[in-house]
């Protein structure tokens, strides 16, 4: 199949992550781990940032504001903000120590605030409609880079598309899914037609639905996490009539390096090209790591122009998502 | 023309009741065989022994004694033991605790144990005329390159099953006033006429992994020819090598060899092939195959799931360490004994022939836990 000829790329993108961190040995102190600290730091995490006082809309308002003012964007010229959270609570406005209370149900206006529509307003982002995106996990992103890029092919009218993804977690919660270690994150990213940078050549998911519960399949999911990521990786490589060597670096979401280490060789990618410099350092910022990375990778100009990027995440749903973008 | 007497051990197994039918077709006057309790394991037998065609009238050969393998004089009275002696020209010894997981004591107190109760029978027997023992090719261990029928080196075990079979054919070239022949088999997978499995072994748990979504990864060669075996085939090869040709002082490979097998990686791809074409409820799943990768990485894995003290993911990766390592090596079973006194009269099938029944079998019998009726033979 011949590479897809789409100008649509990533123009601008951005990050916020909360200034505050826990180690992981406090995470132990804190009773907020499943897995012991050192299991944890062998597998290649070490700290995590956790959000205090902000909420996710803060996290996303905190990245979109970066994003417009580094890039000399004016917000009237964005046409869509797509909101895409991991989390169902993601799609709420709510005061910092989120908790499902009860008050919700007295007052049902409540379940009807959209971190979307605050954002628009908020931002001054008055020409946009705006689109939630969930049910993704820590897909949620890409799959907002993948609608959005379909709006921009398929709508004369619209030149830009704002994609944000942010998630916070609540106070009470444990800090580790499946061997992995959670931050607070917000990423964003600005998709335009005819871009010169960062061009989208492919995008990819696979769905795989039996996994919906994945604490009940948790041992099934490890079981296929590798073998399907290696599948959606060379479909995607095929589908872009590219090769793995092809590939420049690989940017990952931030699951722990030991998996990263087994993925690798499962692959054939070489370790030299995979940045995997953020995962002790950030832990898994649920679905804004890819953006983190990819903009660390730029600005520390370890992507050099006309490198191909491959970004590859994993979401509960459970959904696999490949990118490959042309800086 | 003076009686012939078989005493055939093991007869109860998932190979030994293919042989105890085979013996009985032979011209033996009586079959001997040993069960520890009388009734209920032989309905079972003779269930099968009469779906592969036998008679009643057959089946009246058949004599059985109340004992014990593992015991001195088979856990017989006196006087049982002395008429066994007397009356057996023939032993075919195929009892066994094939469990791979046993420690290697309790492995050794069966399979070596309990063949050294057999051994003291023979030399007791007014008159033996054959001994034959039923083994493993997988008593090469470790070893890699062209294993030769006649070689026993150790290079060290993957598990304690071919340890102790190793030590058992070790202590069977000591006896050299017994004619002793060993017929070393490979992994049994299924019945090539209805896909009937006899036994579920540790393929067919690995399969059962897969089938479940819980098969990470399998360590191997993708080019390695995976040696899976016809039970229709190997009892009949064993009984004409013991029955009707038999050469003391000989060791035979029966096995499926390379022409006749699935490379690892078509295995796995046959495999995922016949899960969807005989379970749709499979085919909704999406399970994906487990990729086949090299040793460093299923260890790496193994290393974290240590690390992570999953249970249920060490559960599983016991088990594969039971076999998989054997996945790894390139070791090729010479069959030059077999060809030359086995020839064609047994014809061999590939794999591919009988794998799909054997599949749907296994998925119908839900993995050996229900009955499963198979298309007559």
């Amino acid at each position: 199949m011949k590479r897809i000829n789409s100008t649509v790329g990533i123009k601008a993108l951005s990050y916020y992550l909360p200034n505050n961190f826990k180690t992981l040995e406090e995470l132990e102190k804190d009773k907020k781990l499943i897995s012991k600290a050192k299991v944890l730091k062998s597998f290649g995490f070490n700290k995590v940032r956790i959000a205090k006082n902000e909420t996710h809309v803060d996290l996303a308002k905190k990245a979109v504001k970066d994003l417009l003012k580094t890039n000399d964007i004016d917000p009237l010229e964005i046409d869509i903000v797509i909101f895409a959270g991991a989390m169902n609570h993601s799609f709420m406005v709510y005061e910092k120590n989120y908790e499902i209370k009860n008050s919700l149900i007295k007052n049902p206006m409540d379940l009807f605030k959209y971190p979307a529509s605050k954002l628009q307003y908020e931002l001054g982002i008055s020409n946009a409609s705006v689109i939630g995106l969930g049910q993704q996990g820590c897909s949620s992103l890409f799959s907002a880079i993948r609608v959005g890029r379909d709006i921009l092919v398929s709508e004369d009218n619209v030149k830009n598309v704002l994609c944000v993804s942010s998630d916070v977690f609540p106070d009470n919660a444990i800090r580790e899914v499946v061997y992995n270690v959670l931050s607070d994150g917000a990423g964003a990213v600005l998709l335009t037609k005819d871009s010169n940078v960062n061009k989208i050549i492919v995008i990819s998911q696979i769905t795989k639905g039996y996994y919906w519960d994945g604490d009940l399949r948790q041992n099934e999911l490890i079981a296929s996490y590798f073998p399907t990521a290696r599948n959606i990786i060379s479909d995607t490589l095929k589908k872009a009539d590219l090769k793995i060597e092809d590939i420049d670096i690989l940017i990952p979401h931030n699951v722990s390096m030991r998996s990263w280490d087994i993925l690798l060789e499962l692959i054939g990618f070489p370790k030299k090209r995979f940045y995997g410099q953020n995962i002790a350092k950030n832990g898994h910022s649920i679905g804004a790591d890819n953006i983190i990375n990819l903009k660390d990778a730029i600005d520390s100009k370890i992507i050099k122009k006309d490198d191909l990027v491959l970004m590859f995440n994993f979401g509960f749903g459970v959904n696999w998502s490949c990118i490959i973008l042309e800086h | 023309m003076s009686k012939t007497n078989l005493f055939i051990t093991g007869s109860s197994g998932a190979i030994g009741r293919y042989l105890l039918g085979n013996s009985i077709k032979e011209d033996y006057d009586s079959v001997f065989i040993l069960m520890r309790s009388r009734s209920d394991k032989f309905d079972g037998i003779r269930a099968f022994l009469k779906k592969e065609g036998l008679k009643d009238q057959q089946l009246k050969k058949i004599k059985i004694m109340n004992g014990d393998i593992t015991q001195d004089f088979l856990g017989l009275t006196t006087k049982q033991y002395k008429d066994l002696a007397k009356k057996t020209t023939h032993i075919l010894h195929c009892a066994a605790n094939t469990n791979f997981s046993l420690e290697l004591e309790t492995a050794r107190a069966i399979n070596v144990g309990g063949t050294k109760q057999i051994i003291n029978l023979a030399k007791s027997c007014d008159s033996i005329k054959a001994f034959g023992y039923l083994s493993t090719v997988y008593v090469s261990g470790k070893r890699e390159g062209i294993i030769m029928e006649n070689d026993l080196v150790n290079t060290g075990f993957i598990n304690s099953y071919e340890q102790s079979k190793f030590e058992t054919e070790k202590l069977l070239r000591e006896q050299t006033e017994i004619p002793v022949s060993v017929y070393r088999l490979s992994t049994i997978v299924g019945d090539s006429r209805s896909g009937f499995v006899p036994g579920f072994n540790s393929v067919h748990k690995a399969l059962r992994l897969y089938f479940e979504g819980l098969a990470p990864m399998v360590p191997g060669l993708p080019s390695n020819p995976a040696e899976l075996l016809d039970v229709f085939y190997a009892t009949e090869a064993v009984n004409y090598l013991f029955n009707k040709n038999f050469v003391s002082g000989k060791t035979y490979h029966i096995v499926s060899g390379k022409n006749y097998s699935y490379t690892l990686e078509d295995f796995i791809n046959e495999t995922g092939k016949f899960f969807n074409k005989h379970s749709s409820t499979w085919r909704n799943k999406g399970i994906e195959k487990p990729p086949i990768v090299n040793m460093e990485t299923f260890q790496l894995f193994e290393k974290s799931v240590i690390e992570a003290n999953d249970k249920v993911m060490l559960g599983i990766i016991k088990i594969m360490n039971y076999f998989v390592p054997h996945l790894s090596l390139t070791t090729e079973y010479d069959t030059s004994n077999t060809d030359k006194d086995l020839g064609k009269v047994v014809k061999r099938k590939h794999v591919q022939d009988y794998y799909s029944d054997v599949i749907n079998y296994c998925i119908n019998s839900k993995w050996g836990k229900i009955a499963y009726e198979t298309r007559t033979i």
